[in-house]
């Protein structure tokens, strides 16, 4: 019986349908067009206005101040830098973790969930001073903050993705003699991932922001502990240009992170190209 | 007289919910010999699938026995292959990972057994798809990828929920050929629920009738149709008397109006 089987669809499975121009269209130039269009608005405000550098220091200004304080930043950028990998990685760790025992256990969910939801409404500035006395005056309690912050978003989006799996699946590979274990590995984990990503990409921005409030409240180094200095000296050209680097961090990571993600989930509906999209 | 492959004895089944207890089953009694094609035809929500999950391990019944092989079922029904009503392929794996799935979690040959998948693939018609993703396909490939998943392992029983429910009624027709044939060479225990008359009768050696909720079989017709069963069947004059009896029966009980 062959007769239509060659009627049935099957659709595309490339990518780049709409070729290189398409990519660069979508990718490159219209965020370019976007933050140019930004960038003169705020030089011509500057300039036209006349303002002081104090007050508001134009773009221009901003970054050329990133380069001329280059040894500044290479000195002080890789403390926070490690400082961001460090919570960030123990948030990834333990959030994966925690979302684990949750799914896998209805007791220690109805136990760890409260406790995660008061840890999220801490205001970490206002512990980051105690977090100094029980860490020391070093990199562990900014480590501790970074951590803190970026805990959260991970463990929510792993477990809300763990327990998304219909219940025809789990059926389906129980019907197959599955041990726990098995059905957990085979179907629920897998199923996280996307759900981990996106909690991932939005906990990188909180490890960012969680190591900078950590050095805010003492630090000899690190990106924070730059903010703060020129805060104190009305030195906005400097806190203009720390900032241009804390986001370019904070960017490269979100990048790093969403490019991991596309390696691992290739199959995932947001990395499909179908037809009729990037027109 | 082949032996008994399933039996199930008085077996009821009600679910607690908080609009109040739901009787799903009703003292349901019957017994599919080995090798034979049974069906249970019956209006929606009339607890067929209940019945399916409960004699494949996945849910405990209320009351009553149910038995595989001769042995009581007290877990997922080991050696049986079940077909969903949707595909429920991974979408993290490929058309042969999904198949597949089913020889890793049972631990087996995997090399062995990869050929026996790509044997499989090959007989539904989806040879040059294994390393396609289930969104590539249309539904009635995904459906035939996961009936190869529940034979990969060569099951003496195969379970099978209204599988071609969800599909049009062109690809249905033929999807019910391939699986008679399919069935025909390797002469499997199947139960196989639906609500459609004619695809029961077609297919079935016996069709179970289950009238609504809470469910309960009511009469088990046998359908005397000659095999092997091609399109003609369908014109065929004890075919269509058989659905029309079939049709009176459930019309009877006010399943169909």
């Amino acid at each position: 019986m062959n007769v239509g089987r060659q009627t049935e669809t099957v659709r595309p499975a490339g990518r780049a349908r709409a070729g290189w121009g398409g990519f660069l269209t979508a990718e490159i130039l219209y965020p370019a067009v976007a933050v140019t269009l930004l960038l003169t608005v705020w030089q011509l405000t500057v300039v036209v206005l006349d303002l002081r550098p104090t007050f508001l220091p134009s773009p221009t200004a901003a970054f050329s101040k990133v380069f001329r304080s280059y040894d500044t930043f290479v000195t002080h950028a890789p403390v926070t830098i490690f400082e961001i990998v460090g919570g960030y990685a123990l948030s990834i760790v333990l959030g994966v973790a925690t979302a684990f025992v949750m799914v896998w256990s209805r007791v220690m969910e109805k136990i760890v969930s409260p406790i995660l939801v008061f840890l999220q409404t801490i205001p970490y500035i206002s512990v980051a001073p105690l977090l100094i006395i029980w860490f020391g005056f070093n990199i562990a309690p900014k480590i501790v903050v970074s951590f803190l912050m970026s805990y959260f978003p991970i463990v929510v989006a792993t477990a809300a993705g763990m327990n998304a799996v219909e219940n025809d699946m789990i059926d389906m590979v129980r019907s197959m003699s599955a041990s726990k274990w098995q059905v957990f590995w085979k179907s629920r984990f897998p199923n996280s991932l996307p759900y981990f990503f996106s909690g991932a990409k939005i906990a990188v921005a909180f490890a960012t922001s969680g190591a900078i409030v950590g050095e805010y409240v003492g630090a000899d180094y690190g990106l924070g502990y730059l903010i703060v200095l020129s805060n104190s000296d009305t030195n906005s050209e400097l806190l203009f240009a720390t900032i241009i680097v804390v986001s370019a961090i904070g960017v490269g990571f979100f990048w790093l992170i969403h490019w991991v993600e596309k390696l691992c989930i290739p199959w995932h509906v947001a990395f499909r190209e179908e037809e009729g999209r990037a027109r | 007289m082949a032996e008994t492959t399933i039996l199930v004895e008085d077996v009821s089944m009600v679910f607690s919910t908080r609009d109040g207890d739901v009787h799903a089953l009703d003292k349901v009694d019957f017994a599919a010999r080995e090798g034979e094609f049974f069906s249970i035809l019956g209006p929606s929500g009339c607890g067929k699938s209940t019945l399916l999950r409960i004699i494949g391990g996945l849910l405990r019944p209320t009351a009553g026995r149910v038995a595989v092989n001769g042995s009581r079922v007290v877990g997922p029904t080991p050696d049986v292959g079940i077909v969903f009503q949707s595909p429920v392929l991974m979408n993290w794996r490929t058309v042969l990972e999904n198949v597949m799935l089913q020889a890793e979690v049972r631990h087996l040959n995997l090399k062995q057994y990869r050929e026996r998948a790509m044997g499989l693939l090959e007989m539904v018609g989806l040879a040059g798809f294994e390393d396609k993703y289930p969104y590539q396909l249309s539904g009635g490939m995904q459906q035939r990828a996961s009936i190869c998943r529940a034979l990969v392992h060569d099951p003496p029983l195969l379970l099978m929920d209204e599988p071609f429910g969800a599909l049009d009624a062109l690809t249905r027709e033929r999807m019910n050929l391939e699986l008679l044939r399919i069935w025909e060479a390797s002469r499997k225990t199947v139960l196989f629920i639906t609500h459609s008359i004619p695809e029961a009768v077609f297919l079935s050696d016996r069709v179970a009738i289950m009238s609504p909720r809470p469910g309960h079989l009511d009469e088990i017709a046998s359908t005397r149709l000659p095999r092997p069963r091609t399109m003609a069947t369908m014109e065929d004059e004890t075919f269509v008397k058989t659905v029309g009896t079939i049709r009176r029966s459930l019309k009877q009980e006010g399943s169909i109006d």
